[in-house]
C-alpha cells in the first residue's frame, strides 16, 4: 500500500505522506501556512491559532491536524486570511511590542508574519497590560511584555536530565511565563542560547548578545517570511 | 510551623500514596491549614513528593481557591455572578466591607478575615450567597451579614452560625442552610420510584453490548449541554483498549445552573448506580466523581452514601456476587469553571492545571491517565438508572423524538418560584415561564452565559435539541432589568474563567469586556459595535475549546435580539476620546501637591 495521499489546498492539488500534519504537507509542497507555536519536533500545542485553516467546512489548526485522502483545505480564503490577521492583531494588542527597540526585530516571527500580511495597525484597541522585564538568570532575561505564550520554550527547553525549565502560572489574561530558578545551575551557555532561539519573539533574551547581528542583516531583513514558498 | 506543615502534607501523602494525581489534595491540605500556599510550602511539597517546584507553582496558581498570600483564617467568598446582582449583591457587598473594614481582595490586618469574590457557586435560586471557609451561606442580607460577622468575631464556630436547611441539607452529614427548592414532580427523577440496586441488578443480567444497545435505544443524550448520545459514547469507549474509567462531571459551574446540586443532595445513589452500569457496560473498574470545590460541603455525605452502597454490595469487589468489580472515589476541584470541559476536567483530576487538551484523541480514546474514559453529566447517569428500572421504551416515549426523557431545569432570576423543575423535553418557553410564575418577562438567558439571551419571539419555541437546546439553565429578566449590564457581568465571568491557553479567548474576552464597559459608560460609537462583532467572530472561528467558542454568545445574541440596548447608549459622534486628561495627571498632581486643573473636556483652564 502506498503511503502517499492526495489533497487540495486552496484548490491546488498536492501529494502528502500519510501521518504528516497539514503544515508539514504544505511545506513540502511549497505552500505557506503561517505558524508561530509550531516548532520542529515538538508536540503541537495549538496556542497561537495562526495556522487555522478550514477543512471540509470545519476550522482546525493545520499544525495539529493530520492529512487525509481527499481533504479539501482552505488556507488563504478571504475568511481565513482575515481571521488570521485578526489573531495576529490580537497577539499585538495583548502585549506591549515596541519593535524599534527590540533585540529580536528582524529575527522575530510575529513581526515577520505581520509584515507578510501587510498589517499596519491592529483593528483592536491596545490593552497595554502591566508586564515586567525580569532578570531570571545570569545569562537570561524574560521580557514578559513580548511573550505571546506560545509555549515553545515550555515544550522544547529541557535540562540534560530531561526536566522542563519553563512553565506558565496563573490563568486567563494573567497567565505568565515562569522559570525554574532552582535549576539555574543546569542552564549553561548553550541551553540559554537554545532558549532565546526557540522563542519566536523577543521574550527570552540572552544577555550580552542582543545586537551582535546588526539590524538590516537579520533573517527577515534578507527574505520575508513565507517568501521562499510558491516560487 | 514548618514541622506542622510537613505533618499535614505527609498525612495526605500517606492517605493517598504519592502520585501525581493527588497534587490537588495535597495543595488543599496546605491551603486549609496554612491559609496560603507560599514558596516555602511549595518547596516542601516538592521535597516530599518529588514533583518539581515549577510544576507545583504552575498548578497551584491556576486555581482560584489556592492563594500565594494569606487568605485569612476565615475566608469569605461572595458570589459576584449576574444572578447574585439581580438578588441584591451590591448591598451585601457593602455590608461585608462595612463589617470588616476592608475591601474585596483584602485581608484584615490580624489576618482573621479575608474577603474575596468568586464566580457562581451554584446557589442562584437563593442568592446572594457566599462561601465562608467551606460553608455555604444563602439569602444574604445586610442584617444577616452583620449578625454573621459579629458572631464570627466573637469566636463562634462557622458551623454553628448557619440556619436550618431543607430536605437532606438538614442531615448531620451535610448540615447546610441550603434549600433544595424542588418545585414539581416528574417521571424520571423527582418521584419515589427508585429502589436501591434494582437497576443494577437488571443490568447485571446483560452483556456490555446489550447494556449499550439499551441505552442507545432509549435515545438518551448527554445532559451536560452538548447532547451527545450516551450509548454511542459508551460504545466508542468500550472499543478502545486500556483500563477504562467512568467519570461523573460535577463541576457544574455555568452561572445559573444548580440542578446537579439537587441530584447530589437528594438522589446521589441514582448517580452512582448509573455510573456502575456504565462501568459494567464498558468494562471499567474505577469511577471518579469530580466535585467542584464549591460543593465540598457534600463530600462527607457522599462518602457515606458510597460506603452504604459498598455495604449493600452495589459497589466494591464481586458486585452482587458477580465477577464485576467497581468502585468510586471523589476528587475535589479548586475553583475553575473550565474544569467542566471534559478534557480539562481529566487534566485536573490528574492533578494538573485544568487546561483543555487538543482533540483528537477524545477522552473515550485517551482520557484519564491516557486510558479510555467516559465522562458524563450526573443527570445522564441518573437517567440511566431509571432506564434500567423502567425500560428503554418507557424512557423513549417521554419527551420528543430527538430528545427523549425529561430534563432538569435550573430556574433563577425574576420569577415567583425559582428552583429546580423536571419537565419533559419539548415544553415551550412560555409553559416554563407560567410554571415558575414569571411575569413581564423581557428576556431569558438560556443555557447560562455560554448559551443565548433570547427575546419574546422565542417564547413559543420548544426546549429540546431539535429546537432550542439547553443544559437546562434559565435566568429570567423582567422588563426593569439592565440587560447590557448583565451581558457585561457575563463577560467578567469569562475573563475570570478562561484558561488563557489560546489567544482568541485569552484576549477576546478582555476586548469584549472593555468595549462593553466603554459602551455602558456612554463612550461607545458605531466603531465599537463593529469591534464587538469582529472580535466575537474570531473567537467563534478560532478558539481552541468550547469556552472560547461560545463565550461571546452573550454579546452576539444580545446584539441580535436586543439591538436597542446598544443603540440607546451609543454616542452620535463617530469618535469619542477615551483619554481622560484629568485622570491621567491625577497622580502626578498629587505628588507635586498641585490642584488638578484639567476639566472633563481636557482643556486647561
Ligand atoms: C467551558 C465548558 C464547561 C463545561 N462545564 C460542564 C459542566 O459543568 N458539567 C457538565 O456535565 N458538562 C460540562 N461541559 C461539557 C463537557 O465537556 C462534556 O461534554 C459533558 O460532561 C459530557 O457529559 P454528557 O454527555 O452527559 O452531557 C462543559 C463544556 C465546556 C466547554
Ligand atoms: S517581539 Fe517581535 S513584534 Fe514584539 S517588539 Fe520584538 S520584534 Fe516587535
Ligand atoms: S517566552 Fe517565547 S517561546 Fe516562551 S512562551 Fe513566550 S513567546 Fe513562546
Ligand atoms: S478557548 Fe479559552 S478556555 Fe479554551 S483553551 Fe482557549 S483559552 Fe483555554
Ligand atoms: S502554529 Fe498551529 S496553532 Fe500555533
Amino acid at each position: 500500500m502506498s503511503n502517499e495521499i492526495q489533497l487540495t489546498i486552496d484548490g491546488k492539488s498536492i501529494v502528502a505522506k500519510l501521518g504528516q500534519t497539514i503544515v508539514e504537507a504544505a511545506r513540502d509542497n511549497n505552500v505557506y501556512i503561517p505558524t508561530l507555536c509550531d516548532f520542529k519536533n515538538l508536540t503541537p500545542a495549538g496556542t497561537c491559532r495562526v495556522c487555522s485553516v478550514k477543512v471540509d467546512g470545519r476550522v482546525v489548526v493545520a499544525c495539529g491536524t493530520r492529512v487525509a485522502s481527499g481533504m479539501v483545505v482552505e488556507n488563504e480564503s478571504a475568511e481565513m486570511t482575515d481571521t488570521r490577521k485578526a489573531i495576529i492583531e490580537m497577539l499585538f494588542v495583548e502585549g506591549n511590542h515596541m519593535c524599534p527597540t527590540c533585540e529580536k526585530s528582524g529575527n522575530c516571527e510575529l513581526q515577520a508574519i505581520a509584515y507578510h500580511y501587510r498589517i499596519t495597525a491592529p483593528r483592536f484597541p491596545f490593552l497595554f497590560p502591566k508586564k515586567s522585564l525580569e532578570s531570571v538568570h545570569p545569562l537570561l532575561m524574560l521580557e514578559h511584555n513580548r511573550c505571546i505564550q506560545c509555549r515553545r520554550c515550555v515544550r522544547g527547553i529541557r535540562t540534560k536530565d530531561g526536566k522542563g525549565v519553563f512553565a506558565f502560572k496563573n490563568r486567563s489574561n494573567n497567565i505568565e511565563l515562569i522559570m525554574d530558578k532552582s535549576r539555574a545551575d543546569d542552564i549553561d551557555d548553550e541551553l540559554a542560547a537554545a532558549a532565546a532561539n526557540i522563542c519566536p519573539v523577543g521574550a527570552i533574551i540572552k544577555k550580552g548578545v542582543g545586537f551582535s547581528t546588526p539590524i538590516g542583516e537579520r533573517t527577515f531583513d534578507k527574505q520575508q517570511i513565507g517568501e521562499s514558498y510558491g516560487k | 510551623m514548618a514541622e506542622d506543615l510537613e505533618k499535614t502534607i505527609k498525612k495526605v501523602i500517606l492517605d493517598t500514596r504519592v502520585e501525581r494525581e493527588h497534587l490537588l489534595e495535597i495543595l488543599w491540605s496546605v491551603q486549609r491549614s496554612e491559609r496560603k500556599i507560599d514558596h516555602n510550602a511549595i518547596k516542601l511539597i516538592s521535597k516530599l513528593t518529588g514533583i518539581s517546584t515549577l510544576d507545583i507553582e504552575a498548578t497551584a496558581s491556576f486555581y482560584h481557591f489556592f492563594t500565594e498570600e494569606h487568605a485569612g483564617d476565615i475566608t469569605i467568598h461572595l458570589n459576584d455572578s449576574g444572578t447574585s446582582y439581580l438578588a441584591g449583591a451590591t448591598e451585601v457587598e457593602n455590608a461585608f466591607k462595612r463589617e470588616l473594614g476592608i475591601k474585596f481582595g483584602e485581608v484584615t490586618q490580624d489576618q482573621r478575615f479575608g474577603l474575596f469574590f468568586t464566580s457562581c457557586i451554584g446557589m442562584c435560586d437563593q442568592e446572594p450567597a457566599a462561601l465562608i471557609n467551606d460553608v455555604v451561606f444563602t439569602n444574604l442580607t445586610d442584617s444577616k451579614i452583620a449578625s454573621i460577622i459579629s458572631q464570627l468575631k466573637s469566636g463562634i464556630a462557622i458551623e454553628k452560625i448557619i440556619g436550618e436547611g431543607e430536605g437532606n441539607n438538614a442531615l448531620e452529614l451535610i448540615k447546610s442552610e441550603i434549600s433544595n427548592n424542588i418545585r414539581n414532580s416528574g417521571e424520571v427523577f423527582f418521584n419515589d420510584k427508585y429502589v436501591k440496586g434494582e437497576a443494577l441488578k437488571n443490568a447485571l443480567t446483560k452483556s456490555g453490548d446489550e447494556i449499550i444497545a439499551e441505552v442507545k435505544s432509549s435515545g438518551l443524550r448527554g445532559r451536560g449541554g452538548a447532547g451527545f448520545s450516551a450509548g454511542l459514547k459508551w460504545e466508542f469507549c468500550k472499543k478502545n483498549i486500556g483500563d477504562h474509567y467512568v467519570i461523573a462531571n460535577i463541576d457544574e459551574g455555568e452561572p445559573g445552573t444548580f440542578k446537579d446540586r439537587i441530584l447530589l443532595t437528594q438522589y446521589p445513589q441514582q448517580i452512582f448506580e448509573g455510573m456502575t452500569i456504565a462501568a459494567l457496560a464498558i468494562g471499567a473498574e474505577r469511577g471518579i466523581i469530580y466535585l467542584r470545590a464549591e460543593y465540598k460541603y457534600l463530600k462527607n455525605y457522599l462518602e457515606n452514601c458510597l460506603e452504604e452502597m459498598r455495604k449493600a454490595n452495589l459497589l466494591g469487589e464481586k458486585i452482587q456476587s458477580s465477577s464485576f468489580n467497581f468502585d468510586i472515589s471523589i476528587k475535589i476541584g479548586a475553583g475553575a469553571y473550565i474544569c467542566g470541559e471534559e478534557s480539562a476536567l481529566i487534566e485536573s483530576a490528574e492533578g494538573k492545571r485544568g487546561e483543555p487538551r487538543n482533540r483528537p484523541p477524545f477522552p473515550v480514546e485517551k482520557g484519564f491517565l491516557g486510558n479510555p474514559t467516559v465522562v458524563n453529566n450526573p443527570e445522564t447517569f441518573a437517567a440511566v438508572t431509571s432506564i434500567f428500572r423502567e425500560g428503554a421504551d418507557w424512557f423513549a416515549a417521554l419527551g420528543t423524538k430527538e430528545s427523549t426523557g425529561t430534563k432538569l431545569f435550573s430556574i433563577s432570576g425574576d420569577c415567583e418560584r425559582p428552583g429546580v423543575y423536571e419537565f419533559q423535553f419539548g415544553i415551550t418557553v412560555e409553559e416554563v415561564l407560567k410554571e415558575v410564575g414569571a411575569k413581564n418577562t423581557f428576556a431569558i438567558q438560556i443555557g447560562g452565559p455560554s448559551g443565548k439571551l433570547i427575546s419574546q419571539k422565542f417564547f413559543s419555541r420548544k426546549i429540546c435539541f431539535e429546537d432550542l437546546p439547553t443544559g437546562g439553565a434559565l435566568t429570567i429578566f423582567d422588563n426593569h432589568r439592565d440587560l447590557l449590564k448583565m451581558v457585561k457581568l457575563y463577560m467578567d465571568f469569562f475573563v475570570e474563567e478562561s484558561c488563557g491557553f489560546c489567544i482568541p479567548c485569552r484576549a477576546g474576552n478582555v476586548l469584549l469586556q472593555k468595549t462593553l464597559t466603554k459602551i455602558l459608560d456612554k463612550k461607545g460609537t458605531k466603531q465599537d459595535i463593529e469591534l464587538l462583532q469582529e472580535c466575537s467572530s474570531v473567537m467563534k472561528i478560532a478558539s481552541r475549546c468550547g469556552l472560547g467558542l461560545s463565550s461571546s454568545n452573550p454579546v452576539t445574541s444580545s446584539f441580535e435580539n436586543f439591538p436597542e440596548i446598544y443603540d440607546n447608549l451609543l454616542s452620535k459622534e463617530s469618535f469619542v476620546s477615551t483619554f481622560d486628561m484629568s485622570q491621567a495627571v491625577a497622580e502626578s498632581c498629587k505628588y507635586v501637591n498641585r490642584e488638578n486643573t484639567f476639566n472633563q473636556e481636557g482643556s486647561h483652564e
